[in-house]
């Protein structure tokens, strides 16, 4: 495993949104504190203890006091890492299907001033682990970011992403939950950032697939978003 | 003049009351209070003289006055709907702000700064 190099992040915080995760927080947290990074959990209203465990794996917790979704609780990180000065924001998902190992190429076109943002693709790397029903959807993602957007992507719905300040700056989630990801991609490409893909690669676990989501939530991901840009 | 008559017309010219008073002590948007001013007072009119509904539903294409008034109050039911989703959303959007500031407010370090620097020194 390549060791991150602290000394180079230039300012690099990983914010990682969190919703009853005690099982694996821990692991994350110090896989990823082990490869010298700072992070930021945001314990999105958990029940179990979540925050606890990922603040003895060394990360820096905010509670939100309830659950509001994933897309404001990273929202919360994200302010806080700007608050706290950082130059390069990584969004990393709780639930243990990220690998630290892929942030230094995530982070590469960022820190050279190549791209604002990088975003992660399980689709140009290896995809044959992705469950197929799982595929379907993820292609149904990149169809519908495609169309409200106008950006071709591989990965519309990967929650590994590399921001600079300025790509972060831009970010104003207004939907909570998990539409937030097209949101994202909406506003940083409408603020004329420059976004590349990187492949990544995806551990799916009984843990992660169970975490993960499902028909039903894409329907009501859909509908957030278009009634977002419709009406708000 | 029918008993359900009478108690419909209390009840609405109540209500005419209220969304009179909400505008004069601009307690309501002037628009909003407008619309519900029109609909109490043609629903007071439609109590009064049903058969007139049946006048104005024809001009409509309509056949009934009754259809008429459950069209009406279908669409109705319908905008009520939306505007209360949408209030919904902005609540939750306000609640989702309170939570953050909260959040931002009571961030924590690590439990143990010191292990954190040897676990990145890989001690």
């Amino acid at each position: 495993m390549t060791r991150h190099d602290p000394a180079a992040d230039r300012g690099t915080i990983v914010v990682i949104a969190a919703y009853n995760e005690a099982a694996m927080i821990g692991h994350v947290v110090a896989e990823l504190v082990r490869e010298g990074y700072d992070v930021v959990v945001v314990d999105d209203g958990s029940t179990d203890d979540t925050a606890e465990r990922a603040s003895a794996a060394g990360a820096t917790t905010l509670r939100h006091a309830a659950n509001r979704g994933q897309g404001a609780a990273l929202q919360s990180g994200l302010r806080y890492a700007l608050q706290q000065g950082a130059r390069v924001l990584v969004t990393f998902d709780a639930d243990g299907q990220h690998s630290a190992a892929d942030l230094p190429r995530l982070l590469r076109p960022v820190l050279d001033g190549e791209a604002d943002v990088a975003l992660g693709s399980r689709f140009l790397g290896n995809a044959a682990a992705v469950p197929p029903a799982r595929r379907v959807l993820l292609r149904a993602a990149v169809v519908f970011t495609g169309l409200a957007s106008g950006l071709r992507l591989t990965d519309a719905h990967n929650g590994l992403r590399a921001l600079s300040r300025r790509a972060a700056e831009h970010l104003d989630l207004q939907l909570d939950g998990m539409a937030h990801a097209s949101e994202i991609i909406d506003q940083v490409a409408g603020a004329g950032c420059r976004l590349v893909e990187v492949p990544v690669n995806v551990r799916y676990t009984s843990y992660s697939l169970a975490k993960g989501q499902r028909l039903g939530h894409a329907a009501h991901i859909a509908w957030d978003y278009l009634f977002s840009k419709l009406f708000q | 003049m029918r008993l359900f008559q009478v108690l419909a017309l209390v009840f609405v010219a109540a209500m005419f009351v209220v969304s009179a008073r909400n505008l004069l002590r601009m307690r309501a948007r002037p628009l909003a209070s407008a619309f519900w001013l029109l609909l109490w007072t043609a629903a007071g009119g439609a109590i009064l003289a049903p058969d007139r509904t049946t006048q104005v539903a024809l001009l409509l294409g309509i056949r009934r006055g009754a259809d008429l008034v459950i069209y009406c109050t279908a669409l109705a039911l319908c905008v009520g709907f939306f505007l209360v989703y949408v209030k919904v959303r902005q609540l939750s959007r306000e609640i989702t702000l309170l939570t953050r500031e909260l959040a931002l407010q009571g961030a924590r370090p690590p439990a143990d700064r010191a292990l954190s620097r040897q676990q990145r020194a890989g001690e």
